[in-house]
């Protein structure tokens, strides 16, 4: 629908995909090259969650600009 | 024929005297406007009946005594008292010795017709409540910038960091402040990428909170396209608008405890995948490598006597290509199996453990996560930061699923 719901639901899928590869790389009996895209994929997915949810400073910034306060 | 002329004084002098003597003790009926609360201590404000206004005044000594009935705007009483001139204004009232409440006021209401219309819509319907999302990042914040409510919210959210605040500042008293804060409201509804919207105020009991149940600000929440927390209305207090958000807590601090709690809890939930995710492929690795080198063994120890009737030579010869092709896929493969040792060491999955959380392992290794793969007597081993405990499952006592913390 709009942009925030797909980037919301986005952090879902992510988690949601990265519990099924780690679920998969867990029952094992994989071949290597499997578990190794597997496992690559499944990193890459950690590094973009992990960016998503990083503790970084408070940004606060003003609903209103300058023009808008004028035009008040 | 000279006409008596008065002096102001006089003439009010004798007003005061006839009004006295004529309303000296009476009850007058009507709803409190203007209500304020002097320096002194005296109790200003004016009755009303839609049509006469009466100055009325409550000095200060009956005024503490009258404290516990929390007069208020909007309030529908019934005072006791004379009519007096204030000679300075030439200004007539009641000084008010008795007050009784009586019966609902016009705003009061106003409230309950309000509250009555937007209940029949569903505009408190709990079934139209949405889940507020877990975790955020992007809040819109209305509140006013002069009340203690967005250092309260800010400082809180610090705590769990990495959040981005749009801050829509509004009044929230006074003759604008509804129309102020509904703006906003919508506003932010229309931006792209917020995720939730916190509407509050500051403490301070004595703040009118009328605005919070003006229809225009109760729509808005209820018509927003993004899900609202309100912090406005205390347990006594409920405004409309907090029956009208999706989420009501009592103050901007738990507010922003919520948020950063979401937050807290998402980041865990990935350190734990990401710890399983290492811990999974290092089985496999180790599996595989033990798996190779035993090929490999094979492989070395051939026979050649069972080959008898190929010439020593050409069994030699062969038998070195094939030592030769095994080992480097062997090699190719421990090659690939120490990349991504290397690449699981620095994925450190160990930063679980640093925060005071164990995990448990079954003896081969396997992350346990659930007491269904546990039996008593088993032995199972805890990792922790700086080591590894040996440990035997005395008892299990497995609980139904629990709803998830947030």
């Amino acid at each position: 629908m709009s942009p925030r719901r797909s980037r919301k639901t986005s952090f879902e899928d992510k988690m949601a995909r990265l519990e099924a590869i780690v679920e998969e790389l867990e029952k094992g009996g994989l071949e290597l090259e499997k578990a190794i895209s597997l496992f690559k994929e499944g990193t890459k997915l950690v590094e973009e969650l992990s960016e998503m949810l990083r503790d970084a400073e408070i940004e606060i910034e003003n609903l209103y600009s300058e023009d808008d306060l004028n035009g008040d | 024929m000279k006409a008596k002329v008065y002096t102001v004084s006089e003439l009010t002098y004798e007003l005061r005297q006839r009004i006295s003597s004529e309303f000296d003790g009476i009850w007058v009926e009507g709803e409190i406007r203007d209500f304020k609360i002097s320096y002194s201590g005296h109790a200003h404000f004016v009755l009303t009946d839609g049509e006469s206004s009466l100055r009325c005044v409550i000095f200060a000594y009956w005024a503490k005594g009258l404290a516990r009935l929390n007069l208020r705007e909007g309030m529908k009483i019934r005072s006791f008292g004379k009519i007096d001139i204030y000679a300075r204004s030439g200004v007539y009232q009641q000084i008010v010795e008795i007050v009784v409440p009586w019966g609902t006021g016009i705003i009061a209401t106003r409230y309950e017709d309000l509250k009555r219309k937007l209940a029949s819509e569903g505009v408190f319907d709990e079934r139209r409540k949405r889940k507020i999302p877990s975790p955020v990042s992007v809040i819109g914040l209305v509140t006013s910038p002069v009340s203690a409510a967005l250092r309260d919210f800010i400082k809180t959210l610090r705590k769990a960091g990495g959040f981005k605040v749009i801050f829509a500042p509004v009044q929230v008293q006074g003759e604008d402040a509804p129309s102020k804060i509904a703006r906003a409201i919508r506003k932010l509804g229309k931006l792209k990428g917020i995720e939730v919207i916190v509407v509050t105020r500051g403490g301070g009991s004595k703040e009118d909170l009328s605005a919070f149940n003006e229809e225009i600000v109760v729509r808005a929440i209820a018509e927003s396209p993004i899900p609202v927390i309100s912090a406005v209305g205390h347990s006594v207090d409920i405004t409309l608008a907090d029956l009208a958000s999706d989420l009501h807590l009592y103050t901007p601090t738990a507010a922003a405890e919520l948020l950063a709690a979401g937050k807290f809890a998402a980041r865990d939930a990935v350190e734990l995948l990401k710890f399983r995710l290492v811990n999974a492929m290092r089985n496999i690795i180790s599996w595989k490598s033990q798996r190779l080198s035993s090929t490999a063994r094979i492989l070395e120890t051939l026979d050649p006597r069972r080959r008898i009737f190929l010439s020593r030579e050409k069994l030699r010869e062969l038998k070195k290509r094939l030592y030769l092709a095994t080992m480097s896929a062997v090699e190719s493969k421990k090659k690939q199996v120490s990349a991504l040792k290397m690449q699981l060491a620095a994925l450190n999955p160990l930063a679980v453990l640093d925060r005071g959380f164990a995990l448990l392992l079954s003896e081969d290794g396997k992350l346990l996560d659930s007491t269904s793969k546990l039996q008593p007597g088993q032995k199972i081993s805890a990792l922790m930061k700086d080591g590894r405990v040996k440990m035997e499952v005395l008892e299990i006592e497995s609980k139904k699923k629990q709803e998830n913390i947030i």
